[in-house]
């Protein structure tokens, strides 16, 4: 099988992968080796589906001895198998980084053998690109569930970031769609890597200036799990990720949209619509979480377990709880500002920052950044409250929901209701009773 | 004042300008107009500033003194912008000249905001570019990369490129304005090269006459990886073109606008039971029909 094969079939591989960052890394380059990594990540190319294609994300190999349900490469699929030698995958990402094309390498692999065997194939890559061709670019490894702790610790000596995939919210979905890959193989390897990377830090920091301490995995973890494919409610899904950024360290969690692929009696049926507002929503909720100091319990509740798809959960918030409005842009606090739905994290810097200088007037707002057709009706300027008219709260949704979309003023909500629901969702969420017996 | 400043365009013109205005003070600052930017007012007594290297410097030393340097590198990449609001710019320098390094924070003046701005388009471009540049191997194994960006963004990516490419020697060449910027592994230089609309016609197929060997064939892997990464299930072209816009995909090797082929569904090798409610095959609810 030539090359030109192997990277149509082990590219459409690894296409489920959603993790595409390639920030968080500040690597210098050396005299006599080629490259570096931006702090910020830089986005070389969009796909067609809109995502972002920044690394070179492909799969070792598709060959995979586990039989996952929703995955696309699971053994009982019948789909073409190829493997990378060692040599291919390293000329393919010179290559390609030479040229500007990616800022690294993202390695996957379906498993071949075992765990151990194929984590071993993927830092042997890592650390040939590291020590013979002197490459200072982006890595990301994705560590295997049931890996060996020294396995991982060799690895991140030589990548940016490593990742486990959670694969799914919950223990009883994993036995019921994975039942090979077991919670605690992949928590343990999530564990070692986010203690590492502590302590790796504190190192660092405490030695700085004396003797180098090598970098264990600078951009730190992240992980994926899959949305649609089990019953778990977005109530679960968000305070999992809060109890995973809490007790692991991770930078991120993506959530994938399961788009139906495999013939199975567990999943929803082929061809049909991925949940994508849905996978916006649990995105905005764990922006929320991470940059906005909310948490989980005031995000949803076991009695409202679900984020609605019209309206964001900033604004959705807001709307249960209008005794913390109306905030007066002069005078409130940075927390409170960040609650308000039409200041993000910038404009609330800015505001303070322009405070300092001069009283902020109604007309400066705009140019602040705030979107005056969400916050008005959440803040007063110098006294003056924002919103046009006095709004009460029934109108207030209906108010919120045209700012987002002006398509809607021809709309009425309450009349077509029940149609606007059915254009939302998607194919119908599993059969919680698979699940349970 | 009636009098309209007109210099040509450059930064030491634009120099110059400031000299006459520190003059004529804060509350006269003229209309100030770059020398393409050729719009003749009917009213207004035009005055042509002539473009002087030692009343420049003298201009910028000057200006070093009063402003703090993260100011006055502001002030340089405001002026790399394609159209330059001059006027906002030379009021932004008299409030830094006040204010200092605050002039910054202060985002409710609109001159500032102006700045802040224009500054903002063309770093954001500059950050786009550094992703969308793509370099060709050339015979001798140098690379080339061929741009055409609106606005003057080869002093912001050269840098990025000196440290990332530092062991290969590259030459990066802005079309639109006929520059060039080198790097042969010693340091960066500045190149004027003659460059006709013709072209700026051959679009990605630049320089293919004097390509390596290998080049072609990176370049269709790199297309074909491209191609495969999409999921059909999710294929949102507006949204790709909300974050690579049409005017930057002349000179990529990957084809953005065409359709993926269609992600195809695997065979199963083993009979899993498949509900046929799930199929369709059951109705999801049972009509009451009495017979009688």
């Amino acid at each position: 099988m030539n090359l030109m094969e192997k990277v149509r079939i082990l590219s459409g591989a690894a296409r489920y992968d959603v993790s595409c960052a390639s920030c968080g890394s500040k690597r210098k380059s050396q005299t006599g080796g080629i490259g570096n990594t931006a702090v910020s990540g830089i986005c070389h190319s969009w796909t067609s589906d809109g995502r972002c294609v920044s690394l070179l994300k492909i799969l070792l190999s598709n060959k995979c001895i586990y039989d996952c349900a929703y995955c696309v490469n699971r053994c009982g699929n019948d789909v073409e198998r190829a493997s990378f030698t060692t040599a291919e995958i390293i000329r393919l990402t010179m290559d390609f980084y030479q040229r500007n094309y990616i800022e690294g390498l993202f390695l996957s692999s379906g498993i071949e053998q075992n765990p151990d065997y194929t984590v071993e194939k993927m830092t042997e890559i890592a650390r040939e690109l590291r020590m013979r061709h002197r490459y200072n670019g982006y890595i990301h490894l994705k560590i295997v569930p049931g890996a060996d702790s020294e396995l991982i610790r060799q690895a991140g000596l030589f990548a940016d970031r490593l990742s486990v995939n959670i694969e799914l919210p919950s223990e009883v979905s994993l036995n019921a769609l994975a039942p090979q890959k077991k919670r605690h193989e992949i928590m343990t390897p999530m564990s070692i890597i986010g203690k590492s990377w502590r302590e790796n830090q504190a190192e660092r920091k405490a030695a700085r200036g004396k003797n180098k301490v090598p970098e264990f995995a600078p951009g730190g973890q992240s992980t994926q799990m899959i949305i649609g494919a089990s019953p778990e409610s977005d109530y679960q899904i968000v305070a999992l990720s809060e109890s995973l950024y809490r007790s692991f360290s991770l930078k991120r969690v993506y959530y994938s949209a399961y788009v139906p692929m495999n013939n199975d009696a567990r999943l929803p049926v082929p061809g049909g619509l991925p949940p994508l507002r849905r996978e916006h929503r649990l995105y905005q909720a764990d922006w929320l979480m991470r940059f906005y100091g909310f948490q989980a319990r005031e995000i949803l509740s076991p009695e409202n377990p679900n984020l609605d798809l019209e309206l964001d959960p900033k604004a959705a918030w807001a709307m249960r709880h209008l005794e913390n409005f109306p905030v007066e842009i002069n005078s409130a606090d940075y927390e409170c500002l960040l609650r308000v739905p039409g200041i993000g994290v910038k404009s609330a810097a800015r505001i303070l920052r322009t405070r300092r200088i001069s009283r902020i007037r109604p007309e400066d707002l705009k140019r602040i950044g705030i979107v005056m057709k969400r916050a008005r009706f959440f803040i007063t300027v110098n006294g003056q409250y924002q919103g046009k008219m006095k709004i009460r709260q029934e109108k207030l949704r209906q108010q919120l929901l045209l700012g987002e979309n002006p398509e809607n003023t021809m709309f009425q909500p309450e009349l077509f209701a029940r149609q606007e629901k059915l254009l939302l969702t998607s194919s119908p969420p599993p059969d919680p009773g698979l699940f349970y017996g | 004042m009636d009098e309209t400043l007109h210099y040509d365009g450059s930064f030491n013109g634009f120099l110059n300008t400031i000299g006459i205005c520190l003059e004529l003070g804060s509350e006269n600052i003229p209309l100030v107009k770059a020398g393409n930017d050729h719009e003749p007012d009917l009213f207004a007594i035009e005055k042509k500033i002539a473009s002087d290297q030692k009343n420049a410097e003298s201009v910028w030393n000057k200006l070093g003194q009063n402003i703090p340097h993260t100011v006055m590198r502001r002030i340089v990449h405001a002026h790399l912008h394609q159209k330059p609001d001059c006027t906002a710019l030379i009021e932004y320098i008299f409030l830094a000249i006040k204010l200092g390094a605050a002039v910054d924070r202060y985002h409710a003046d609109p001159a500032v905001h102006r700045v802040h701005q224009q500054v903002h388009e063309l770093q954001h471009e500059a950050h786009r570019l550094k992703g969308l540049l793509r370099f060709r191997k050339m015979y001798d194994g140098s690379f080339y990369a061929p741009l055409t960006p609106d606005h003057q963004v080869l002093p912001l990516i050269a840098q990025h490129f000196r440290k990332r490419l530092h062991n290969e020697s590259w030459l990066i060449h802005d079309l639109n304005r006929g520059m060039a910027l080198a790097w042969d592994k010693c340091e960066i230089r500045e190149a004027i090269i003659q460059t006709s609309e013709l072209d700026k016609c051959h679009g990605r197929h630049i320089g293919s006459k004097h390509y390596s060997e290998d080049e072609i064939f990176c370049q269709e892997l790199w297309r074909t990886f491209h191609r495969n990464l999409a999921i059909s299930g999710r294929e949102n072209h507006k949204l790709q073109r909300q974050f690579m816009p049409r005017r930057y995909w002349t000179w990529l090797v990957e084809e953005p606008g065409t359709p993926s082929p269609l992600n195809q569904l695997p065979k199963m090798e083993k009979e899993t039971p498949v509900s046929r409610y799930r199929l369709g095959l059951i109705p999801t609810t049972r009509l009451n029909i009495r017979e009688n």
